[in-house]
């Protein structure tokens, strides 16, 4: 947060740990939640800081250590994060934090008019809050708002030319959007002076059962074996002669691969090899003429997976004599796939 | 403008886009007419997780984040059986240009819930999470009303439909580190520890969050699952080109039209791109073809590259997370690269000496030579840090830091010379002045 104060001078003197734990009792349903969700407490505290400038409306030195102690942490280990992240406020801002986008995009499309615009009728530079305590003016980088350019987010809400979030695929902010914006925010606050609560973890969803690891939850790890076991996919035949050199894929967990063959149209089937995991071919021999189905099914452990596709393949003449060095013109015969063997997809058979 | 359906008399698809214009299409009624959850069923659980990675590997897809990994390979890299497995999904989108995911969390969370139960069966995940950024409140709000509704509909939580298969999905909020977007330091991040990348290897497919397998996916890759589940392998290849099969989003900003997300087949090329976003305003100039981090096009090299990973990578640039930005002859392109310098000085997470100090030096120069204070040699300057912090950092942040600044130099050279030859001391040695490293912040 670009503010133009020494965080150091803005503490609040008399604050304890102890007043943040009472302020910030009311989000306990949200911190169980948070450490449900996690296997470590460490993980929570992005989220917890959220919740405590939510409470604040900034981070103030106490409060992080109230998040670390609930996050399990060093209070070290917190403010650095909180110094790393710059949506974490470590002075007061207005009301309104106005954000405008000034990358590339934004730049194209006048975001510097607008931020000169804002100043003037703001009467302050960006990174400052208007003496009445109403609106912060910041200038950030890409806000993923480049089609509807120059971004500008009002709490973290994109404006529209009537409503937050809602923007016509047209629509661009003008100086005259944002004098509207402002004169709007400037009534509202006037009506009613209390700040509108935020959820800044944005509704999650309570009471899930968690991460199975995590303390506090009741969720159950998975259960091995969910998925049926895995087949043998993309099973090929080629024939050479009369070897058939079949080969196919096999997942890593497989423990035995059995390749069996079928002479008769698929009614019976033989086994012809059993391999293991890594090996992924098998060899057989056919006479010339002669047509045979294979297949091949994996087990894994004690599950046995469904057979792979059935292919087909015939014995071929033996290949000719290699061709004469220096003749390039005759194809050579062994290094292309059988046209009779055909690898129909996996999953159809 | 509504997204064209048709163009050049062929249908443009609607993998991604199918609930972008409809009415409430982030409610689950109305997803559920058009087909969400529809594969949430045997479709899914008769498939073992094997025939699943290897049809997300026949089907091509690639990573839509930026680096363009094959999302399937990535996949079969994940030890089964062993310890818990982690599904990420980064929505922490801040790439200049880039606002696809926005609009996809907007209006179709569903999908993205719908991916990542395929995805999670298909790598054994037990919790999964969303991380969102932090300026993004308003999807984290519609992401959580769609997990209520998913969970209330027996899609999350255990024994989904009754398959003995569990997946839990929280949504993680990030607070504004554009870093965050790497994946080790999105894994960082979401372990509440500063969002700075960590060290390959280990990659995160053998210990990535909580030192547990972590597959972390782009928002747009996982959207991209079901339709591949329904339509396999050799419907998603319908579109593109035999490397870069299937379809993208495209958010085009800068001088066109008709600016927003489309989403379009891969390998189409970028003149035909800018016509379906209703033309360019004025005559183009350049073309920053990936988000700010690709290196910049000149209006010839636009004339002759293609929308897919081969045909930029020919042309040393990079498709990136898709965000294209042409500018025309109006616009400077030193002023351009002084807003995508000071970006990257803003975002360099401050680990590695090489990227903090070079993207700050680079930041500060650029800014004297748009002010017009520039020396002589201050191009050559920042060219060598951009040379010097390119590969000597952990992470990718500083390559993509480095990328602009030497193409923008180099193919927009006088643009930066005018802006030098504005001082009439140019030729005045730089070493007269003080220099306050660091001073910037």
């Amino acid at each position: 947060m670009t503010a133009c104060v020494n965080p150091a001078t803005i503490q609040p003197k008399d604050l304890t740990v102890a007043q943040v734990r009472e302020r910030m009792a009311k989000y306990q349903p949200q911190i169980d939640e948070l450490w449900r969700r996690y296997p470590v407490k460490r993980a929570v505290l992005l989220q917890v800081l959220w919740l405590l400038q939510e409470e604040f409306r900034w981070v103030p030195r106490v409060g992080i250590e109230w998040a670390a102690e609930v996050s399990a942490v060093s209070p070290a280990h917190a403010y650095g994060v909180v110094e790393f992240y710059t949506m974490y406020k470590q002075a007061p801002t207005g009301r309104y934090l106005i954000q405008v986008c000034q990358t590339m995009c934004c730049l194209i499309q006048g975001s510097e008019d607008l931020i000169a615009h804002l100043e003037t009728s703001l009467g302050i530079h960006s990174g400052e809050t208007t003496p009445d305590g109403l609106f912060t003016l910041v200038r950030v980088e890409c806000l993923a708002l480049c089609g509807t350019g120059p971004g500008v987010l009002i709490n973290d809400e994109a404006i529209g030319p009537e409503k937050l979030e809602i923007l016509p695929s047209d629509f661009h902010p003008r100086a005259a959007d944002l004098d509207r914006w402002i004169a709007r925010l400037r009534a509202e606050a006037s009506s009613s002076p209390q700040q509108a609560a935020v959820d800044p973890l944005g509704g999650i969803v309570l009471n899930t059962k968690g991460h199975p690891a995590a303390t506090g939850a009741s969720a159950q790890p998975q259960k091995p074996g969910y998925a049926p076991a895995p087949p043998a996919l993309k099973l090929a035949a080629v024939a050479t002669g009369d070897a058939i050199a079949l080969t196919w894929a096999n997942a890593p967990e497989c423990t035995k691969l059995v390749v069996e063959r079928s002479d008769d149209g698929g009614a019976t089937w033989r086994e012809l090899a059993s391999v293991g995991p890594k090996d992924q071919k098998a060899a057989d021999k056919l006479a010339e003429g002669h047509s045979a189905h294979y297949r091949v099914t994996a087990h894994e452990k004690d599950r046995v997976a469904k057979p792979s596709a059935i292919v087909t393949s015939t014995g071929k003449p033996p290949p000719p004599p290699a061709p004469q060095p220096g003749v390039n013109s005759a194809p050579v015969a062994s290094s292309t796939p059988s046209p009779s063997a055909s690898t129909p997809p996996p999953g159809k058979a | 403008m509504a997204h064209p359906t048709h163009w050049k008399g062929k249908e443009l698809p609607s993998v991604l886009r199918r609930l972008f214009e409809v009415p409430n299409g982030h409610t689950l009624a109305v997803a559920k007419q058009h087909g969400a959850y529809e594969t949430i069923s045997r479709t899914l659980f008769d498939k073992s997780q094997f025939e699943l990675i290897e049809l997300i590997k026949d089907s091509g897809l690639r990573g839509r984040g930026g680096a363009g990994f094959p999302t399937g390979m990535k996949w079969s890299f994940v030890p089964r059986g062993g310890k818990p497995v982690y599904l990420v999904i980064n929505a922490d989108e801040g790439e200049p240009g880039t606002f696809k995911d926005r609009l996809c969390l907007d209006k179709d969370p569903h999908l993205l819930i719908e991916g990542m139960i395929i995805s999670g069966f298909a790598l054994g995940v037990r919790t999964a999470y969303i991380y969102v950024r932090g300026e993004m409140l308003p999807m984290i709000r519609r992401l959580n009303v769609a997990l209520r509704e998913a969970y209330d509909a027996g899609m999350l939580g255990e024994n989904i439909q009754g398959s003995g298969y569990s997946l839990d999905i929280y949504v993680h909020r990030g607070a504004g580190a554009y870093i965050c977007g790497e994946e080790t330091g999105l894994i960082n991040s979401l372990e509440g520890f500063k969002g700075q990348p960590r060290l390959k290897p280990p990659f995160p497919a053998i210990s990535g969050a909580f030192q547990c397998p972590t597959v972390v996916n782009n928002v747009e890759t996982i959207m991209a699952v079901p339709y591949i589940l329904k339509h396999g392998a050799k419907g998603y290849r319908q579109w593109g080109s035999e490397k870069s099969p299937g379809t993208k989003l495209f958010s085009i900003s800068g001088d066109v039209k008709h600016p927003g997300v489309y989403e379009v087949p891969l390998a189409i090329p970028y003149m035909e791109f800018f016509e379906i976003a209703g033309g360019l305003e004025g005559e183009l100039l350049g073309c920053i073809p990936g988000g700010s981090s690709a290196p910049v096009l000149t209006a010839e090299e636009t004339q002759k590259a293609t929308m897919d990973y081969e045909s930029l990578a020919s042309l040393k640039s990079m498709l990136g997370s898709g965000a294209v930005t042409p500018f025309n002859t109006t616009r400077d392109p030193a002023l351009i690269l002084e807003s995508i310098a000071r970006f990257y000085a803003h975002e360099s997470c401050g680990q590695c000496t090489p990227c903090r100090e070079g993207t700050g030096y680079v930041d500060r120069i650029l800014r004297k030579v748009v002010r017009g204070q520039g020396r002589d040699g201050d191009i050559e300057l920042i060219k060598d840090l951009a040379d010097s912090y390119e590969w000597t950092t952990i992470c990718a942040f500083a390559p993509g830091a480095a990328w602009p600044v030497q193409s923008f130099v180099t193919k927009f050279r006088k643009y930066f010379d005018t802006h030098i030859a504005r001082n009439t001391k140019h030729t005045e040695s730089r070493e007269l002045e003080a220099v306050r490293p660091g001073a910037f912040w």
